[in-house]
């Protein structure tokens, strides 16, 4: 099944999980840092996302030694990397498309 | 501003409160932590930004929970059970209003003339022993059928 092209704070969010599980507010922090200040999640966004991509499977609760109910984190799944495997790809078409057809000189 | 924010999450559907309340809460604390060293602006600007985000997140979250079916309004749950005086009282309040509309219209249509209800000419005397029988007896023509339907909806096992 094809996956439609996923918005920016979620390809954000799955990035930022993709380097290592993080709890809530890191990934509010590394969003904003990858983005260089452009996208910059509330908690009520945040928590939207992570509950779908839960939903999807594209995400899991990670457990910790210490962790509670109010400091659960959060990592990416096999799947959930797939997902942004392939959005990186279809990225890197688009890309190469764009450059090929904004190649200065041709019509 | 906690207080309020724990206020707002209240709109969000009961499961999601459980599962994420606490979590979202320690998140907004260490993102207001974090907004307290920041200008003003920029507080302002987190604050409006938190304000809008946990609305339209309760809004989302509200639509994923309702699930509408134009069948909605038919369908009875397991647990309901019609009382045999809500059935009544409802229905002397329809019986009441049909009748009462149906005796506005012909004072209406007729100003000078004795009033009636339905196809019945009331005489003046006996006017309101006649109208509350014929009520009564509107009444039960319509708890019967309401009482049918009821007990043909049961019966056919129509559930959640």
């Amino acid at each position: 099944m094809e996956q439609s092209a996923l918005t920016e704070p979620v390809l954000l969010v799955l990035l930022s999980l993709a380097e290592q599980p993080r709890h809530g507010y890191s990934i509010l922090k590394d969003v904003e840092q990858m983005s260089e200040g452009r996208v910059v999640l509330s908690t009520g966004t945040l928590y939207g996302a992570l509950q779908r991509l839960l939903e999807k499977g594209w995400i899991e609760h990670f457990e910790e030694d210490e962790s509670s109910r109010d400091r659960r984190a959060y990592r990416l799944t096999p799947r959930g990397r797939r997902v942004l495997q392939g959005e990186i790809g279809r990225m890197k078409h688009l890309t190469k498309l764009a450059r090929i057809r904004t190649r200065p000189g041709e019509v | 501003m906690l207080a309020f924010y724990r206020c707002l999450l209240r709109l969000y559907p009961a499961e999601y409160v459980h599962e994420y309340a606490d979590e979202m809460v320690l998140v907004f604390r260490q993102a207001q932590q974090a907004a307290r060293e920041q200008n003003v602006q920029r507080r302002v600007l987190f604050y409006i930004r938190e304000l809008f985000g946990i609305l339209e997140g309760a809004y989302r979250a509200q639509c994923r929970n309702f699930h509408w079916t134009p069948f909605r309004r038919f369908e009875m749950r397991s647990e309901f059970r019609f009382s045999r005086v809500t059935v009544a009282v409802m229905t002397a309040l329809l019986a009441f209003v049909v009748l009462t509309i149906d005796y506005v219209r012909n004072i209406a249509a007729n100003p000078g003339s004795q009033p009636t209800i339905g196809i019945l000419h009331i005489p003046s005397l006996s006017r309101v022993l006649f109208f509350l029988a014929y009520g009564l007896f509107t009444m039960c023509i319509y708890g019967s059928i309401g009482y049918g339907v009821i007990l043909a909806l049961r019966k056919a096992g129509l559930r959640k």
